[in-house]
């Protein structure tokens, strides 16, 4: 409690006249309309002053409000209402329904034509009510509502005057006035400076916390303003005019802030990723904000999400929140296609991450190794060179080389020399030949290779060619029967050791198509094992092609003509007997 | 039969069956040469008559090419060189007739078969003379191959063209060349051009070594070249479809 001093000299004021006993005002802006304000249990001392005597020029006035309560210093009762100028009139303010507005009057030195030369009243209102507070926490940035219930005693506020007064003081030693308009965004709806003001007219006033208002507990404490002459102190803040002493506790915090920094989510691209494989980022945590926060990934694509390596959340969920230190982990499935990109973007809070999580899938591998080839085997003469048919590989996408050639064997590249080096560059589509030199053997096959990268060709065969030098059909030995000519110059013309022309048969076989075998028989003398009896000619009719292939096979008693070719064939034979 | 005539001669080699009913012996009917100058075509041809050529040489060292066409009913055929022939012609054939009827023989042997178609007739043999198949070379023996600048119209150098292997694996006579005949039956050629460019089957090449007329080789050489686009001349080897049949006259 506190003792509320005021002296003061009484105003020239002749009592029974217009304007005598005027109110003493103490301060007239914020205090104009009373002496000024008390509490319950707060001591009133009043010093009263005659400027003319000092001996009994006070006189106190008991007759003014009957219901107010009078000084209980000096005991009126044995003192009487008159005292020396300097008097000191104090009373200790209760809850008493009648302290809560008196006035005390006061005069001295009779006038010379009536009543008293002076005169002066003092007026003091006992004020009480409940500061509140709509929330005790509030963050920073963010705001609360004091209120004050159950006012009583306050004067009809205007402007300045008979305001009281909220300030916000630290909780923690030293307990300080905060300035709360001097934070950022700080300040109350009800003033421009550090004290919130309540009136009779709006008992309720915001408190904005200034978004770098220091965190903590602070106390808010509702007062009077103090026109005494003391206590001194702030009149408008001090302890000594608070009306809830022990002051209203309040939590400033950390603002909520659910929108993490964009890029403490920036996940870290993958290269060189297998195609349509589940690709799973880096794992990270979003950090710079500190209250939970829903994440939402791009759906499709098998994306999806998991928060703190829990449960995988398919992409566009949208019920799943983070906590701060909470990590976060990003999944995909990547292109099916080489060197493709795919993205997933993800946002926290609404924060998008700066950049999306890109999965890029490796480049197609380039392939050196062409398809499957091979030579047409073929035939060739005895001892010579024989180059393979032109073979135009696939099926690779990048130049190769020659690695590996079979003995004997060199190769050209698109008609370039033939080599035997291995290394040989191989440029893409290169079309290519082999070359091997046959041996001495008739009826021989001999065999060439080459090796494109990794892709060996089947093995190119070239047989030789049977022994030409034919087959002498005429008898090896000598006979001394059969029929013998000589001509006239005695000369054997026919004779048995020679064989001779004899025609079997002539015709013809018409539409022989590709493939197709036909017979011929009915073929006087023909076996199948005697060739050397039995000479069979062939003639493709009217006909002409690179394919003309007619093979002959003897049978008994006839042959056998198939047409090898891709094109129906027509066929005059001759059979002969030698 | 109980009756008739069965010669055979060494080694079991066929004279003369006249039980045969097809097996007719052949005769030569003509021989003689082609020349440019005239003509290079034989007419008259009977279906089942079989000609045989030989390539004189042009000059010492020279080669002769033997290379015929014929037309389509097979009644003549075309050299493209100089060239000697001879034709065999069947016993039965009714040209031999007046032949037979002319000659002076009053002597010999006539053979029929049951059919009574003359088999064998010793006048037709000592007409002009005897012919004996010497060799025969089975089909798809002799690789064939092309003769690059060589062509029928130019004799360019003798030796080219073919490689040594090809000459060799080709080669199926070495030797006095001057009675040796090859059988044209099978010999093909078309759209040959002055590039050789077009399509050669069955022919052959008299191959005279140097400085001499008479001896030297007899090589096959059967081809086709032409040119694809841009290509240049693609050349496809082909090998023998009949068999060749080597013979010798004899007179």
């Amino acid at each position: 409690m506190a003792t509320y001093s005021i002296s003061y000299t009484m105003a020239t004021a002749q009592t029974g006249v217009s304007g005598h006993y005027p109110l003493l005002v103490k301060n007239s802006t914020y205090c104009p309309d009373n002496t000024f304000y008390i509490k319950t249990g707060d001591i009133v001392s009043v010093t009263v002053l005659n400027s003319e005597t000092s001996t009994g020029g006070v006189r106190y006035n008991d007759t003014v409000y009957a219901d107010d309560p009078d000084p209980t210093s000096p005991d009126f009762s044995s003192e009487g209402y008159t005292h020396d100028s300097g008097q000191v009139y104090t009373y200790t303010v209760t809850s008493a329904a009648e302290d809560i507005s008196f006035e005390w009057w006061y005069y001295g030195t009779p006038h010379p034509t009536s009543g008293y030369k002076y005169s002066q009243s003092v007026r003091m209102n006992r004020v009480s009510g409940t500061l509140a507070v709509s929330s005790s926490t509030v963050e920073q940035g963010g705001t609360t509502t004091f209120s004050v219930s159950s006012l009583s005693g306050l004067l009809t506020t205007s402007g300045n005057a008979n305001n009281l007064y909220i300030s916000v003081f630290k909780d923690t030693a030293p307990s300080t006035l905060v300035s709360i308009h001097t934070y950022t965004g700080g300040g109350w709806d009800s003033s421009t400076n550090q004290l919130g003001t309540i009136k009779t007219t709006d008992t309720n006033t915001v408190l904005t916390v200034g978004s770098n208002m220091p965190t903590g507990t602070y106390k808010a404490y509702l007062t009077h303003f103090n026109a005494a002459d003391s206590p001194g102190g702030n009149d408008f803040y001090g302890s000594e005019h608070r009306l809830n002493p022990s002051g209203l506790a309040f939590t400033v915090t950390t603002a909520s802030d659910s929108e993490p920094t964009a890029s403490s989510f920036d996940f870290p691209d993958v290269s060189n990723a297998a195609t349509s494989a589940l690709i799973e980022s880096q794992t990270m945590t979003p950090s710079g904000y500190n209250t939970a926060a829903t994440v939402l990934v791009q759906s499709g694509g098998e994306r999806a999400f998991r928060i703190d390596g829990g449960t995988w959340h398919a992409g566009g969920t949208t019920n799943q929140q983070i906590s701060p230190a909470e990590t976060l982990q990003l999944r995909m499935r990547s292109s099916a296609s080489n060197d493709t990109a795919l993205s997933t973007t993800v946002s926290i809070g609404g924060v998008s991450s700066t950049t999306a999580w890109t999965v890029t899938t490796e480049e197609e591998e380039a392939d050196p190794n062409p398809n499957a080839f091979s030579f047409d085997n073929t035939t060739a003469a005895i001892s010579s060179e024989k180059i393979s048919n032109s073979v135009t590989l696939a099926g690779y996408d990048t130049a190769t080389t020659i690695t590996a050639l079979a003995s004997g064997t060199t190769v050209s590249i698109n008609g370039g020399s033939f080599t035997s080096t291995i290394g040989t560059a191989v440029p893409t589509s290169a079309s290519i030949r082999i070359k091997i030199t046959t041996g001495s053997s008739y009826s021989t096959p001999y065999t060439g290779r080459v090796t494109v990268g990794t892709t060996q060709s089947s093995l190119w065969t070239v047989t030789t060619y049977a022994d030409s030098s034919g087959i002498d059909v005429g008898p090896a030995g000598s006979a001394d029967y059969g029929l013998l000519i000589n001509n006239n110059s005695n000369n054997v013309i026919f004779g048995p050791e020679m064989r001779t022309t004899n025609f079997v048969a002539v015709g013809t076989k018409t539409g022989i198509t590709a493939g197709q075998t036909v017979s011929v028989t009915g073929i006087e003398g023909v076996k199948a094992d005697n060739s050397t009896d039995i000479l069979i000619s062939i003639h493709c009719i009217g006909s002409s092609g690179v394919d003309e292939l007619i093979a002959v096979t003897r049978t008994d008693g006839g042959f056998t003509l198939k047409n090898n070719s891709d094109t129906t064939r027509s066929v005059k034979y001759v059979v002969m007997r030698v | 039969m109980a009756y008739g005539m069965l010669i055979e001669g060494a080694e079991g080699i066929y004279q003369v069956d006249s039980e045969a009913s097809d097996t007719i012996h052949a005769g030569v009917f003509d021989k003689g040469a082609l020349s440019s100058t005239s003509t290079l075509t034989l007419t008259g041809l009977a279906d089942n008559d079989l000609v045989f050529a030989n390539g004189s040489a042009p000059s010492a060292g020279g080669k002769r090419y033997i290379e015929a066409e014929y037309n389509s009913t097979y009644s003549t055929l075309t050299f493209m060189q100089d060239t000697n022939f001879i034709i065999l012609k069947i016993a039965s054939h009714a040209d031999w007739a007046s032949i037979v009827s002319a000659s002076s023989d009053e002597y010999g042997l006539q053979i029929k078969n049951a059919a009574g178609a003359t088999v064998f007739d010793s006048r037709m043999v000592n007409y002009l003379g005897g012919f004996e198949v010497t060799k025969g070379i089975p089909a798809y023996d002799l690789p064939g191959g092309t003769a690059p600048n060589e062509y029928d119209g130019a004799d360019a150098a003798p030796g080219t063209g073919y490689t040594s292997a090809m000459l060799t694996a080709n080669t199926f006579y070495t030797g006095n060349l001057t009675n040796q005949w090859v059988c044209m039956h099978g010999c093909e050629r078309y759209a040959m051009d002055s590039n050789d460019e077009g399509e050669l089957r069955h022919g052959f090449v008299y191959d005279y070594n140097s400085g001499s007329t008479t001896t030297g080789v007899i090589y096959f050489r059967s081809y086709s070249q032409f040119t694809i686009f841009s290509n240049g001349d693609t050349t496809l080897e082909h090998p023998n479809l009949s068999d060749v049949i080597l013979g010798e006259f004899k007179s």
